[in-house]
């Protein structure tokens, strides 16, 4: 598919396509599999998270659970759970394999792969997990590698770990293992963090604080592997590229900041740092395009609705999406394709696109579009008479190759695997001591692997997509979103 | 190329009827049930992705269910006053949607829901099935009507997703339906004659349409935008065309008698499948099909006949039926599910890496023939129709071939490796 495309044409949207109406206050494609981007959650202000599909721009589940605003979105790593938090203090873990109708079972390798068969049929609701919280909570991930792990931030500026396969719950402390914990809780200053997620292997927890720190945490030891300084104000927002190898931060001075990930010794380098200087925008969303080439903010503009988008590389600012005047909240870019979705404070969600000229060559085979004129070399025996058995015979030999019809393809997103092995760089130029320090690294992240992989959840089939249920009340006036 | 020697048609014994084939290994089909239930010529017949249901759709508007693994007959209804030309079931097996003469398409459940029809129906309790009786006809309403094609729909194909639908109509030009609103999403108005066949590519990223102009164009979902088109060098009508689960190549079959694989990408006939005189279609579109042939050193469980587990998975399957699903959860269900399942071809696929195919179509001597696609030669040749075959469909585990004439025999066939 990928490759009868046209291989050069933009990679960035330019105007809304079309627009969904929602209460939304954030929004997230699912990242990984097969459909990658074929699905849209989005929390609701009024608690009420929706999932729309990317190519019916139709609202096709409705989860209620909430009272109040949804701000933060997770998708476990094959869709089949979706993370919402609230600042109701609650996270929920929905089974989106479930249909709100007990008698509508779709027979597919998700629901048979379910290791508790027997606890399936009984709950009719696609809620399978509440989690409580002290405080409201703005953000809540999945483990990249399980969804019985949990990676929730409180808006009091705690950062708490969750695992569901033991009910244990530790606020994560900005602690280096060895170092004297301190005793006094005035010297502990209170570090408030303020966003935190996994880096997308699941090796690491990378938090941020209120004074600017950036933390690596060890998620089985918890201890604080690294520290560096970021910014001097407060990190509001953390993001990963597909790769794992760049962040983006984006800090209460209102500049972005990409720094790239060493994800062995989880060094990070600072590469770029991004500012509208003309209007001195805060950033309500920050993100890569699928590819990683392209980073984007989303402006906080009062009377605006823009999204920046920059080249990564160059740092050169490349578009200003402008949309309707309603201030921005969220946004996120589709994992594959030019497409970015955001959210106005209207609730409504506009899907930005590129506009693709019809390739009238497409429809007469063996035509090609041509640049300019180019000279036509004739073959030797173009138009040489073949024996008919002799082209029969050659026809035959030309056919004789084995093809793979088989085998469906994986070149689809899927989340980075752990490092297990040294990479080149440490074996050739690295001293015996780089190359203790980068095996002792592999040997903390193939741990960390080992505690992730334990207890797996039920997500395992990883072609998994959302069943619809036809028999709920279709309303007219569910028609919004084409045009 | 080898073909076996022709036999003469209409030998109607169960036990022999195959008993040349081609030069061939491996597993081989023998007829083990006829079954006939339709007034008219049979057009479609599916097997749902898990394996538990054989659907059957005439020219004489109904659709009738039956067992797989027994050949039973579980129940029908008419879901058309004219005759239906196609049948898709999602892949999972939730919805059945059918194609139509009368210029549109239906989705009913596959298995209607107890009734009354209401999210709060709580199944009953699980001694009282009753039994379904073969003319306990359930009227069912369906649940969307799709209604744009000004002429007859010939081909209908649920997306891998379940969420869009394509149909191909005699009006020239295919629709991308939205499912969920039941409405039309995309319209591909770009063939110069009828539309045969539409199929979707494993990601429902792109369809074909296959129409008796001799084209066959492929379509970009997301924007409706013909991606390439490609033609055969005697310009026959196609007749039918299907992707292959890899996605890069696709089947056709032309009214010349011909099967060939293209490769998407570069336009090229990677090959040329035939068998003079043995494979036959000049004048209606038989089906041709991709599968992995079963491995006879499989799972035990696949192979074996029906254990007491399959029973009780059988007695699941009625009461499920009759709404009272959930509450026999046999372990057989859970086991016969995983191995039968969507993701079984996959899986298998997945731990032997390995890259025989075989293609099954339909002929008009009323003959099914089986090639290996690598070195196109025939393996096996089913003997038993006596009209041609229109209608074709392999079981998701491979070792039952169900197949359907038109008139004047119409009737479904089941071919199983034993």
């Amino acid at each position: 598919m990928q490759q009868l495309l046209n291989p050069f044409a933009q990679k960035y949207p330019e105007a809304v396509d079309s627009t969904l109406s929602s209460q939304g206050v954030s929004i997230l494609f699912n990242p990984y599999g097969p459909f990658a981007g074929h699905y849209l959650a989005v929390g609701g202000n009024d608690g009420i998270v929706e999932i729309w599909d990317v190519e019916t721009r139709g609202m096709i589940r409705m989860l209620e659970g909430h009272v109040k605003a949804v701000g933060g979105l997770s998708w476990s790593r094959n869709n089949r759970y979706l993370l919402s938090c609230s600042l109701d203090a609650t996270a929920i873990i929905w089974d989106l394999s479930i249909l709100s109708h007990p008698y509508l079972q779709p027979k597919t390798p998700a629901t048979s792969s379910s290791s508790s068969s027997s606890s399936r049929p009984s709950s009719s609701s696609a809620r399978s997990h509440t989690i409580r919280f002290d405080a409201p909570v703005s953000t809540a991930v999945f483990h990249p590698r399980n969804s019985k792990i949990i990676l929730a931030t409180l808006t009091c500026g705690e950062v708490v770990l969750v695992d569901l396969r033991n009910g244990s719950r530790h606020t994560l402390e900005d602690v280096v293992e060895g170092e004297e914990a301190p005793d006094d809780i005035q010297s502990r200053k209170r570090v408030s963090m303020a966003c935190a997620v996994f880096s997308p292997c699941g090796s690491r927890i990378y938090t941020g604080t209120t004074n600017g720190m950036l933390l690596v945490i060890d998620p089985v030891s918890r201890f604080v592997l690294q520290r560096v300084r970021v910014a001097n104000s407060a990190l509001k927002q953390i993001r990963f590229d597909a790769s794992g190898y760049n962040i983006i931060t984006s800090a209460s001075d209102r500049a972005l900041r990409i720094l790239s990930v060493d994800p062995l010794t989880s060094t990070l380098t600072p590469l770029h740092r991004f500012q509208d200087l003309v209007n001195r925008t805060p950033w309500h969303a920050i993100g890569f395009s699928g590819d990683g080439e392209y980073v984007m903010g989303g402006a906080g503009h009062k009377m605006a609705h823009n999204v920046f988008i920059w080249d990564r590389e160059t740092t050169v600012l490349i578009k200003v999406l402008e949309g309707p005047k309603e201030p921005l909240i969220d946004c996120d870019w589709h994992p594959t394709r030019p497409v970015i979705a955001s959210v106005a404070t209207s609730g409504d969600v506009h899907i930005w696109q590129t506009s693709s000229p019809d390739n009238w060559a497409a429809f007469a085979p063996g035509f090609e579009e041509l640049e300019e004129n180019i000279e036509y070399d004739e073959r030797e025996d173009e138009f040489d008479i073949e024996d008919e058995t002799d082209l029969a015979r050659r026809k035959n030999l030309e056919e004789d190759l084995e093809i793979d019809v088989l085998n469906v393809p994986t070149d689809y997103p899927s989340a980075p695997e752990p490092i297990s092995v040294l990479p080149p760089a440490y074996l050739i130029s690295g001293s015996e001591e780089n190359k203790e320090e980068g095996e002792s690294c592999i040997r903390a992240i193939q741990a960390v692997r080992e505690w992730a992989d334990q207890g797996p959840d039920d997500d395992t089939w990883t072609g998994f997509w959302l069943s619809l249920d036809l028999d709920e009340e279709m309303g007219e006036d569910d028609e919004n979103g084409m045009d | 190329m080898a073909i076996p020697p022709s036999s003469p048609i209409g030998i109607q014994s169960n036990a022999n009827a195959n008993a040349e084939a081609g030069p061939s290994s491996g597993p081989k089909y023998l007829l083990s049930q006829t079954l006939s239930a339709h007034n008219r010529a049979v057009t479609a017949l599916r097997f749902s992705n898990d394996g538990q249901t054989l659907v059957s759709a005439g020219a004489d508007g109904w659709l009738h269910y039956w067992k797989p693994d027994t050949g039973d007959y579980i129940r029908g209804f008419q879901a058309h006053k004219t005759g239906i030309n196609d049948i898709s079931i999602s892949p999972d097996s939730l919805y059945i949607s059918t194609a139509s003469d009368d210029s549109t398409s239906s989705i009913y459940y596959l298995h209607p829901p107890p009734a009354p029809l209401t999210s709060s129906s709580i199944p009953t309790s699980s001694s009282s099935p009753s039994s379904p009786s073969p003319n306990d006809e359930v009227r069912v309403a369906p649940l969307r009507t799709l209604i744009g094609h000004t002429a007859p729909v010939l081909s209908i194909a649920f997306s891998p997703k379940s969420n869009l639908l394509v149909t191909g109509s005699y009006d020239e030009s295919a629709i991308i339906w939205d499912v969920k609103k039941g409405k039309i999403l995309r319209n591909l108005p770009a063939h110069a004659d009828a539309i045969w066949c539409v199929a979707w590519d494993n990601e429902g990223a792109m369809v074909l349409t296959a129409s008796s102009d001799g084209l066959i164009r492929l379509w970009d979902v997301n924007t409706g935008q013909c991606l390439k088109t490609l033609d055969n060098d005697t310009n026959s009508p196609v007749s039918h065309a299907s992707f292959t689960p890899s996605s890069y190549f696709l089947l056709s079959s032309t009214l010349s008698s011909t099967l060939r694989i293209y490769n998407i990408h570069t336009s090229k006939v990677l090959k040329t499948i035939q068998a003079p005189g043995v494979y036959v279609t000049e004048k209606f579109p038989c089906p041709a099909l991709i599968f992995a042939p079963p491995d006879c050193s499989d799972n035990p469980s696949l192979s074996s006949p029906p254990s007491p587990d399959q029973d009780q998975m059988e007695v699941d399957q009625v009461n499920s039926v009759n709404g009272v699903n959930g509450h026999i959860q046999g372990q057989g269900q859970s086991s016969v599910m995983t191995s039968d399942g969507q993701g079984q071809g996959q899986r298998r696929q997945a731990t032997t890496g390995r890259k025989d195919a075989w293609i099954i179509a339909g002929s008009e001597n009323g003959k099914i023939v089986i090639w290996d696609l690598q070195s196109k030669s025939v393996m096996q040749v089913l003997e038993g129709h006596t009209s041609t075959v229109v209608a074709l469909a392999v079981h998701p585990s491979g070792r039952i071939v169900a197949s359907g004439s038109l008139e004047p025999e119409r009737s479904i066939k089941l071919w199983r490796v034993d």
